[in-house]
């Protein structure tokens, strides 16, 4: 990492194949209420990052912030890179929690059991219900 | 009065162009905004800037865009 320091501007250079991407927005995001940024450069070779203070910055204010940037960067790298390795073992965890939520194999058959009495108390049909009309009544008429 | 035009190029290795075209869209209330787009950069030109925002709307406008960059 290379920082050129200007008059209330700094210039930081980074390799990016040692700080992905994502950890340059995220460092960036950070200092957004307190700095103007700008990206450019190669994403093969290097990034360069213009961070220039929202208000006048002494010399001492200028090496501050490039220190807190340079946390930030290794912050954001160190959360991905944990975010990347632990992926699987997250996934495991929510499939899991889901899973549990699910009715268990008695429960489920006790839920069948109780589907399979309506179905028979609906065949069996003691009030004539499923019974049509026209052949319960023939075609009288009725008068109301 | 008239005021100055504003060039900025943003790096297509960093910047979308739809992200720019969004922060166009939100900025468009404070001044007039030509977009172009070749291979490598987007270059945007502001104009007709609103005279109490002219010297921080460059600088504004990139952090907004890098803003919406993260979160995109």
């Amino acid at each position: 990492m290379k920082i050129v320091k200007k008059k209330n501007e700094l210039v930081i250079s980074l390799n990016p194949k040692i700080y992905p991407l994502e950890a340059i927005y995220g460092a960036c995001y950070v200092f957004i209420d307190r700095a103007y940024l700008f990206l450019d450069g190669d994403l093969n070779k290097e990034v360069k990052i213009f961070l220039k203070g929202k208000k006048e910055l002494s010399p001492k204010e200028l090496e501050k912030l490039a220190g807190e940037f340079e946390n930030e960067l290794l912050n954001y790298s160190l959360r991905l890179s944990i975010a990347k390795n632990t992926k699987n073992i997250r996934e495991t965890i929510v499939e899991r929690a889901l899973f549990s939520v699910l009715p268990h194999e008695k429960e489920l058959e006790k839920i069948n059991k109780s589907e399979q009495i309506d179905e028979k108390t609906i065949e069996n049909d003691p009030l004539g219900i499923a019974v049509p009309w026209e052949e319960k009544y023939g075609n009288k008429k009725h008068s109301h | 009065m008239e005021t100055k035009n504003i060039v900025i190029s943003f790096n297509k290795n960093f910047y979308t162009i739809d992200t720019v075209k969004k922060a166009i869209q939100d900025y468009k209330g404070i001044a007039n905004f030509d977009l172009k787009s070749n291979k490598k950069e987007i270059k945007v030109e502001i104009k007709n800037i609103k005279l109490e925002s002219e010297d921080i709307i460059k600088e504004e406008f990139c952090n907004y865009v890098l803003g919406l960059m993260k979160n995109a």
